[in-house]
């Protein structure tokens, strides 16, 4: 069954006000004919890791960490995160130690916040694509020792072309309805 | 006969209540009418028929075009003959459209204005507020007799039954019109009462990735295999050919059906 429906009890003055309406919107239409962006990609280049990072974090004032030293190890799974903590205490645990939110161990999860900003961050998913945080070290020495550190860890990433998912048809397009 | 039946209230706050006053407010405030107009049963008759033999014409010529392929005589872009054969061959129905028919009355013949079948609106008025206006007359005269919701609901349950195995999930979308946002409202009511799940989301949020649709949320993402747009096909064709091609491949390759075909 095909259902179908009527018009319903309206005054004179809104449909004319609708067909004013639907004659702007088709005005609107053909005006941006020209303005789409024919330049859009639609594939993206993901890297992933293929080796691992040693990261050693420092207390630097209470609950602020950060990358003091960054160094590639040859397998994934020998990433380690080495955090000095202000007591003098020294905690070695793994990526997914890290990623775990461990409620007998609350120091460990503080310290995953800056490790996103560093080279680490890339081993725990972050796009590499983006580059190192400058915040995320505690002095240039170290930042500038990872930048290097960083082109070689690239350099072996596996790569992939992947179709980009698409969104914002129609934005800001038009405010009137576009129904009839 | 006299036809003018005043309809104390014009259901102004049932329809406050339920959350649709942009019809009564500002620009709308004459909208909605304080009267009913009678119509004998030989002229509802009448339009009904109008209806249904306007739609098996289209429907007839609509198979006339694609037996003799003469897609080329509708000045169509081509982009989209193939997304148009692929849902005429998998059989998508029609969800709902709207004839604007002049006449009917006095001994004139009912006439078709336009048949807004992609995209039409005027669902709250037709589907709620002409019930919510006739509850104080409803001890002197018959009902309005379209059951919209109804059909709608039908609609989508037989969408489930020829689509088993398709997971019930509905996006509707629109560019984010307020008006167009109320009218989908009535399509998700019915939906959900066909047993959907349905999400609302405006056309540029909507994500479109290789395999599928999708909303991104704090919990990450979610797959439609049904959209109903408020969007018209011609704003997709001619402002959004990419969308276009996304769609097609989307429908060919992933069975995603975008509603009204």
């Amino acid at each position: 069954m095909k259902p179908f429906k009527f018009p319903t009890l309206k005054n004179t003055g809104k449909c004319a006000r609708q067909s004013c309406i639907f004659l702007t919107t088709l005005i609107l239409l053909f005006a941006f004919v020209s303005c789409g962006d024919s330049s859009t990609q639609t594939t993206e280049e993901i890297l992933s890791p293929t080796q691992g990072i040693v990261t050693k974090v420092k207390e630097m004032q209470e609950e602020l960490f950060k990358i003091t030293d960054e160094e590639i190890v040859n397998r994934k799974e020998d990433s380690r995160i080495i955090a000095s903590y202000l007591d003098g205490k020294i905690d070695t645990f793994t990526l997914d130690e890290a990623r775990l939110v461990d409620a007998d161990n609350p120091r460990r999860n503080r310290v995953s916040g800056v490790l996103l900003g560093g080279m680490m961050g890339y081993m725990m998913g972050r796009n590499m694509s983006q580059p190192l945080s400058r915040s995320a070290y505690a002095n240039d020495a170290a930042y500038n020792k990872s930048n290097s550190a960083n082109s070689k860890f690239r350099s072996t990433a596996s790569r992939k072309t992947v179709s980009k998912a698409k969104t914002g048809f129609g934005s800001s397009k038009s405010t009137k309805s576009s129904g009839g | 006969m006299d036809r003018i039946v005043p309809l104390p209230g014009r259901a102004a706050t049932r329809i406050r209540q339920e959350g649709y006053n942009w019809f009564l407010d500002g620009d709308n405030d004459e909208y909605i009418s304080s009267d009913g107009m009678l119509v004998s049963q030989t002229e509802l008759d009448a339009y009904k028929k109008a209806a249904e033999d306007c739609y098996e014409i289209y429907q007839a010529a609509l198979n006339y075009v694609n037996q003799n392929n003469l897609w080329s005589k509708l000045d169509l872009p081509d982009a989209i003959i193939p997304l148009i054969k692929h849902d005429l061959a998998r059989g998508l129905p029609h969800i709902c459209g709207r004839f604007d028919f002049a006449g009917g009355i006095d001994d004139i013949d009912v006439k078709l204005i336009e048949f807004n079948a992609d995209t039409c609106t005027s669902l709250p008025e037709s589907a709620y507020f002409q019930n919510w206006m006739y509850e104080p007359v409803r001890q002197e005269y018959k009902g309005q007799f379209n059951i919209l919701q109804l059909h709608l609901k039908m609609a989508f349950q037989e969408l489930r039954t020829t689509y088993p195995d398709k997971l019930p999930t509905l996006l509707l979308c629109s560019l984010g019109y307020i008006e167009d946002q109320l009218n989908l409202q009535v399509i998700q009511n019915a939906a959900i009462e066909a047993g959907f799940e349905v999400d609302y989301a405006d056309l540029k949020d909507v994500v479109f990735a290789e395999d599928g649709v999708f909303l991104e949320s704090a919990d990450g993402y979610t797959q439609y295999f049904y959209v109903y747009k408020l969007v018209p096909w011609e704003f997709i064709m001619f402002e959004e050919p990419e969308l276009l091609k996304i769609i097609t491949e989307l429908s060919v390759k992933h069975d995603l059906i975008v509603l009204n075909p």
